[in-house]
């Protein structure tokens, strides 16, 4: 074995990556040549000192930076609704014990049955057509139940629109619309939450925070997303919409859920 | 080259300075999902210098590693709730910030600079530490100066494959290349590694 031989196998024999043979023919050589010696130990000697490295300390305005953005982006309502929407996920999952793509399918029905029900429920009926009689509800009130609805009405055009796109058309979209879209009515399900307070609102506010989950989500999501997040993204949609249907149903049996 | 999923990715060995406790862990994921500040100020303290080690490591400056530490930690607080615990939280963020780097890598455009560029600053440095010999040599500085000044593609390999400790077939899978590849990155990383750093151990080892 010449030096060229050796100098093209030292990466191996250092890394103990040589068969035994090679091996000792390496060091068979490295014992006669001391350049070939020289070498190995200065290699050696980086590869020593590189798994050791001393360790360097960040700057404190790292955190500062971190802090910062973290004070302008609403992370702490992030970390927990959506740490509830995985548990709802699987929960209903493992409640419903239905095929996921079976679930992707009627839930887009679902969804669109649920936009029909949101208007017909939820939207303000004209005048006169009113069936169900009821004290007038206070201005600040009836803003309110203007706001509910149009964030709920929102959310739905946002949805229709994900769950009728192809998941490759998803994959490659920057998500920018949706992205800000989905952060505007993130803001307004913080205020409905709020202001939602009454007993008769309990229904309408969980509503509010079912569609925030995945609005969330959605507000979350980076450029070219991973395949598992869109259909996580895309398959919670799917199964929200068979959960809003239930609960519009309960809205048309239960006459005051619709007293915002 | 596509965005590798965490799929990609292999097993991670622990970190090397007892950073993963999972005693420790398990409080701060509780409180960083519940929002509290003092569990995140917590959970960086814990992880930030080791986040930002790799980071230094991977990237060539001290802002892109300090970019790219900010990124990590904003996506762990914002998806520590979908930290299942299936793997141990060092891992997640390790996974994490490996991916980051390596979306970094392919975003930075072909560095035309060459090792050379940066052989006068890793010479002064050497000029320095003969001055004060004897104060005992120490190679780290330059060894890290020259790491740095590595093309992107071999400094990868080399800080994945001799500071990181994966093997080549993983070090393939993250990068999306052969194994061939990998080996042929880091022999030549090395090789340029050694080049310039071979006087500064000679002239230690004759003095």
């Amino acid at each position: 074995m010449n030096c060229s031989d050796v100098e093209n196998r030292l990466n191996d024999y250092l890394d103990g990556a040589l068969a035994g043979g090679e091996a000792d023919e390496v060091q068979a050589h490295l014992r006669q040549c001391q350049s070939c010696k020289q070498q190995c130990t200065s290699l050696e000697q980086i590869l020593a000192q590189a798994s050791s490295l001393p360790t360097e300390t960040p700057p404190n305005s790292l955190w500062q930076s971190i802090e910062s953005e973290l004070d302008r982006v609403p992370v702490i309502a992030t970390t927990n609704l959506a740490g509830r929407f995985h548990d709802w996920m699987s929960g209903l999952t493992a409640q419903l014990q239905v095929p996921v793509p079976a679930l992707k399918y009627a839930g887009a029905m679902a969804l669109l049955i649920c936009g029909m029900l949101v208007g017909k429920f939820l939207l303000p009926l004209p005048e006169g057509q009113n069936q169900i009689v009821a004290p007038a509800p206070a201005a600040g009130e009836v803003q309110l139940a203007n706001r509910a609805t149009s964030y709920i009405e929102k959310s739905k055009i946002l949805f229709l629109g994900i769950v009728n796109a192809d998941l490759e058309d998803l994959q490659n979209s920057s998500w920018q619309s949706e992205r800000h879209m989905a952060r505007g009515l993130v803001r307004e399900a913080s205020f409905l939450k709020e202001n939602l307070s009454r007993k008769n609102d309990a229904r309408v506010r969980q509503l509010v925070e079912e569609l925030e989950l995945i609005l969330l989500e959605i507000a979350m999501i980076e450029e070219r997303q991973d395949l598992n997040n869109i259909e996580l993204i895309k398959g919670g949609i799917d199964r929200k919409g068979l959960l809003l249907k239930i609960n519009l149903a309960d809205f048309a049996d239960k006459p005051e859920a619709q007293d915002f | 080259m596509p965005t590798p999923t965490s799929g990609d990715l292999p097993q991670v060995k622990k970190p090397k300075s007892g950073v993963s406790d999972p005693v420790k862990d398990a409080a701060l994921i509780a409180g960083c999902r519940k929002g509290e500040r003092r569990a995140q100020v917590a959970l960086y303290q814990q992880y930030k210098d080791w986040v930002f080690n790799i980071a230094l490591r991977m990237t060539n400056q001290q802002q892109e590693a300090e970019d790219i530490s900010q990124k990590v930690f904003l996506q762990i607080f914002r998806k520590i709730a979908s930290f299942r615990g299936d793997a141990a939280l060092s891992s997640w963020i390790y996974r994490m910030t490996v991916n980051i780097c390596i979306n970094h890598f392919r975003k930075e455009k072909k560095r035309k600079e060459h090792i050379s560029n940066e052989l006068s600053a890793v010479g002064e440095q050497g000029t320095s530490g003969l001055q004060s010999r004897n104060e005992g040599f120490n190679l780290a500085p330059h060894l890290k100066a020259a790491i740095r000044a590595l093309p992107a593609g071999y400094r990868m390999v080399f800080v994945l494959h001799d500071i990181e400790g994966h093997k080549h077939e993983e070090i393939a899978r993250m990068l999306k290349i052969s194994s061939g590849t990998s080996k042929s990155q880091l022999h030549k990383a090395r090789k340029e590694l050694r080049t310039y750093l071979e006087p500064f151990i000679e002239i230690h080892s004759t003095l």
